[in-house]
């Protein structure tokens, strides 16, 4: 019976330690769950960031020369990879030179009501005094077969081949019928960007490259 | 107390360092046992040394035999010394571990804390970088007999709540262009929130009409300021009139040429851009200024 008693009232610090020891560990656990949950959203938010900012250069363009009223250019075309897909040299009357791309929405996640990315298609070039309309065209230089080639070098699924190989040919057969290819009423718009005389001026020489976003801003940059 | 703490913090992980390394990485370990067996060798020779003197001076014989007996001796008395302080060197063990312990636990949260920093950060470079201001509203009133009527709605970034001024055009063409010249800021500015891209529309023309005979948009007063940016001194808040005036001339003569665009170091790029669409009689559409960068067009509806 004694003994009993004494098992019963035992040593309390052992008790407290136990109790410390619990404490310390669920602590502990909390912290690591607490310290992988915020690495998981810093993860998350530096790739929106960096998609946010993702780019393409479909094309690479050097003023040649500027005389007698005559813009001349080369103008070269990239796939998705970089590799090189044409290179196209003219002339076109003008002071100013004019790269329009064509800009198709798409919806890239599946939950997404709206199309929430854009794809780039190299449209056409025209002048200051060149109308659009009587500008070159671009489509033909980078056809693989229906397929625009300035999109290659990435891995796409059938269904993706298809829907970008459709909107191509869409584009095309607008433009050869003398339509607009921005056509609105699928969303798609044109951005031709372009130099401004006084202001910004591509300088004979100089690489430039035409960056497009996934958000759908084309953007000209010097090629460093 | 900031110092305080962190020189208190650096003692802390310096102690813990040395002994995490001291005792837990082999080359520390090995460290640590080449010291501990030269200093037993020191003190066995220091013994030995001392009974041979001893021996000499008392002129016995002090051969391989008594030497190594005394070292055997010397041994077996630090082995019972480190067991009599076996006690003590548990309470060094266990004293280390919760330096240790606590040294990480510090570390912990001070990553913690930068964590939540960088959280902070990134939310806010996010939220700036998926930002955009409207540039203008575009709505079509006729198409008819290959020209477009339509009436165009500028909106100032500041204030994209309300148009700043209207115009109506009239054009030939099935497509509009509608020119700006764009400004995109470094991404560290507009990600701090210090720099906004901007756009002014300054010309619009059309697939059949080229940009020299286009309609020009008289947006700019004759300080080359366009409308859309000025403001009256009643609406102007925190700053006067004359020192609002000098940021947005020097802001302007970033826009007016390249050469000063580049010079203040923060300007990405400058250029023209001429965003275009079909249009048909009752199309209502807005260009807005991406700050990624570059101009959108979208349908009014869809937002």
């Amino acid at each position: 019976m004694r003994g009993i008693e004494g098992r019963r009232r035992g040593s309390p610090l052992l008790g407290w330690l136990i109790i410390l020891l619990s404490f310390g560990l669920a602590g502990y656990f909390w912290f690591q769950g607490l310290g992988s949950s915020q690495k998981e959203r810093i993860a998350l938010l530096e790739s929106a960031s960096s998609k946010l900012k993702s780019e393409t250069v479909p094309i690479k363009f050097m003023v040649l020369s500027r005389e007698g009223g005559q813009i001349k250019a080369r103008i070269k075309l990239y796939d998705l990879a970089g590799g090189e897909v044409a290179v196209i040299e003219k002339s076109w009357p003008g002071k100013e030179l004019y790269i329009d791309m064509l800009l198709e929405p798409v919806r890239t996640a599946r939950e997404s009501k709206e199309p929430d990315s854009w794809i780039a298609f190299p449209y056409r070039i025209f002048t200051d005094e060149l109308s659009a309309a009587s500008g070159s065209l671009l489509f033909d230089a980078y056809d693989g077969g229906g397929f625009p080639e300035v999109l290659g070098g990435a891995e796409w699924s059938p269904a993706e081949r298809l829907a970008i190989s459709t909107a191509f040919a869409d584009a095309r057969r607008k433009a050869a019928s003398g339509l607009p290819a921005a056509d609105a009423s699928q969303g798609v718009f044109g951005s031709a960007a372009h130099e401004i005389s006084g202001i910004s001026s591509f300088e004979v020489g100089i690489v430039y490259k035409v960056v497009c976003r996934v958000k759908g801003g084309i953007e000209i940059a010097e090629d460093r | 107390m900031d110092e305080r703490l962190a020189a208190f913090k650096g003692l802390l992980f310096a102690l813990s360092d040395a002994a995490t390394f001291l005792f837990t990485r082999p080359l520390g370990l090995t460290i640590l046992g080449a010291a501990l067996l030269l200093a037993a060798g020191a003190r066995l020779w220091t013994v030995v040394s001392g009974r041979r003197l001893a021996a000499r001076a008392a002129g016995e014989d002090f051969g391989v035999g008594a030497a190594t007996g005394a070292a055997l001796r010397e041994v077996a008395g630090m082995g019972l010394k480190a067991a009599g302080a076996l006690p003590a060197l548990a309470g060094l063990a266990a004293a280390l571990v919760l330096l240790v312990g606590l040294a990480d636990a510090t570390r912990a949260v001070d990553d913690y804390i930068a964590g939540q920093r960088r959280v902070a950060e990134l939310s806010a470079t996010v939220r700036n970088l998926d930002r955009r201001y409207k540039s203008m509203d575009v709505s079509i009133e006729e198409v008819v007999d290959g020209r477009i009527k339509a009436k165009l709605a500028f909106y100032d970034y500041r204030n994209p709540q309300a148009p700043a001024k209207t115009q109506s055009i009239d054009i030939a063409g099935k497509e509009l262009f509608i020119d700006a010249i764009v400004c995109n800021f470094d991404y560290s500015e507009i990600s701090a929130g210090k720099a906004i891209n901007l756009a002014i529309p300054f010309k619009l023309f059309s697939d059949e009409v080229s940009e020299t005979q286009g309609v020009a948009l008289t947006l700019l007063d004759d300080r080359g300021i366009p409308l859309m940016y000025e403001r009256s001194p009643d609406e102007l808040y925190g700053l006067g009139a004359d020192a609002f005036g000098a940021r947005l001339a020097e802001l302007m003569s970033l826009l007016r040429t390249d050469e000063a665009a580049r010079g203040a170091g923060i300007v990405r790029s400058l250029y023209g851009d001429a965003v275009h669409r079909d249009v048909k009689k009752g199309d209502s559409f807005s260009v807005w200024v991406e700050q990624t960068g570059g101009l959108t067009v979208k349908d009014a509806s869809s937002f």
